[in-house]
Order: C-alpha cells, then structure tokens, then sequence
C-alpha cells in the first residue's frame, strides 16, 4: 500500500466531491519479486477529512492512522460494508486516535473496472464518537471480506 | 425514540454547515500541506515505476503476440528488467 496525493477522485458534481485527497493505493504483486500485478484505490480521504484530523488530533502520524483505515477496510465483513453501501450508511473506519467516518462508493472507474472505495467524510477522536459509532465489523472468515471481493472483480 | 443513524448525521452536518464553523484552522491546512508534501516523492517515484511495469509488460506482450501462441520469447526477454517498488504497508501483517 502506498500513498499518493490527489485531485478530484470522483466525478460527482457537488463541491465536496471536488476537494483534493490524498488516497490509499493497494496493489497485489507478482511473481517478480519487487513488482505489481494490479493496483486498485482504497481509502479517499479529501482535504476536509484530513484537516479534521490534524485539527482534532493534532500529533497524529497520518501515515499510520490511513494504513490503519485501510487495513481495516479490506478486512470488514463484505456483506456488512454492500449494506452500508446500498443504504448510503456511514461506516468507521478506524485511524490512530479515532475514526474516520466514511461513506461507500462503488461504481467502474475510466478502464470500466469496479471499485469500491471507502470516501471520509470526516475525522473524529474518540471521545467525540456516538454510541452507534463503532468501528466496521471484521470479516470472521478472509474469503468474506472486503479484500477477498476485490480480488475477485479485478 | 431518537432519529436513525444516518438522519441524525445529516442533520448534524446541516446544522453545522455555517461557513464559521465548518472552516478548519490554518494550522490545521498547513499541516495537510505539509503531509502531503512529505508523502508526494514517494507516490511520485511509485507511480512512475508502475508506468514501467505496464510497460515493460505491454513490451513482453506485443513479443509474445509477434511470436505467436503462449509466448516463445527468449531466456533473455522473459527476464527483462522490472522495477522494484516499496510496499509500505502489509495486510494482514
């Protein structure tokens, strides 16, 4: 996984969805050692959301809290995360200190490949968290997980 | 009974779309910026190493195609030079 800083991820005509971000990148590798089968996006998180955490965290390693949301991502349970998808509900992801509360996009991307991305909204700590604000449920079993699903519509 | 999930965060982010209170502190965007500038050499030289491996992929493809069925390219080609990369994180580590 990696890190890259972006311009507008997706193309929705609304201001929010024209911020800057920076975004998670995954990518499986091959049989070459140091080289990559195929990439495919993660975690979006716009300028907003990253300021939000700086501003409510303010020592936090960004780095690390974004691998963390990421992570967490590709191992919450698919069936949890496509019913959050469909009912447009927020999912917590969780990054350092907090959460990061995200809303689910799939769709195809330029290449018509399908994408799952998981977009943050905003960032809070978690003493400012709700009682229903709780971090997306891990897969129990990997084969029923967000990652195992993306490799299967690469 | 109180409001469902997602109505209480819409109306949440309806209340507090004040211009005031949603700006962020310019500390706060100095650090983004900051961040940002920290992580854009690395995305930089991983994007352009993937770029690489596309094509030093599509070149090994095109030799194959020219050759004919699965791809009798020589010793030499199958071990063209692909670029390494930096994985940074590991899932499920």
């Amino acid at each position: 996984m990696w890190l890259e800083p972006r311009a507008q991820l997706v193309r929705i005509d609304h201001p929010s969805f024209q911020q800057n971000c920076v975004l998670v990148v995954g990518a499986v590798g091959s049989r070459v050692p140091g080289t990559i089968r195929w990439s495919f996006p993660i975690v979006e998180a716009p300028d907003h959301a990253l300021a939000r955490m700086h501003q409510r965290s303010p020592n936090i390693d960004a780095t690390v809290a974004l691998y963390e949301a990421a992570i967490s991502f590709l191992r919450a349970d698919r069936n949890v995360v496509e019913t959050a998808r469909v009912e447009g509900c927020t999912v917590c992801l969780p990054a350092g200190p907090g959460l990061l509360l995200s809303l689910l996009i799939g769709g195809l991307d330029l290449e018509s490949k399908m994408r799952l991305i998981a977009r943050a909204n905003t960032f809070v700590v978690a003493e400012m968290a709700e009682p229903d604000q709780r971090p997306v449920q891990a897969a129990i079993d990997s084969s029923q997980s967000v990652l195992a699903a993306v490799n299967q519509v690469r | 009974m109180g409001a469902a999930p997602r109505e209480r965060e819409l109306e949440k982010a309806w209340r507090q779309h004040q211009p005031e209170r949603a700006r962020v502190p310019l500390e706060a965007r100095r650090a983004v910026r900051e961040f940002k500038a920290r992580i854009a050499p690395d995305a930089d030289r991983i994007s352009a190493r993937s770029r690489e491996v596309r094509f030093s992929s599509s070149m090994i493809g095109r030799r194959r195609a020219r050759l004919g069925g699965n791809g009798n390219c020589s010793a030499s080609e199958k071990r063209l030079p692909l670029p390494r990369l930096t994985v940074r994180a590991a899932l499920y580590s």
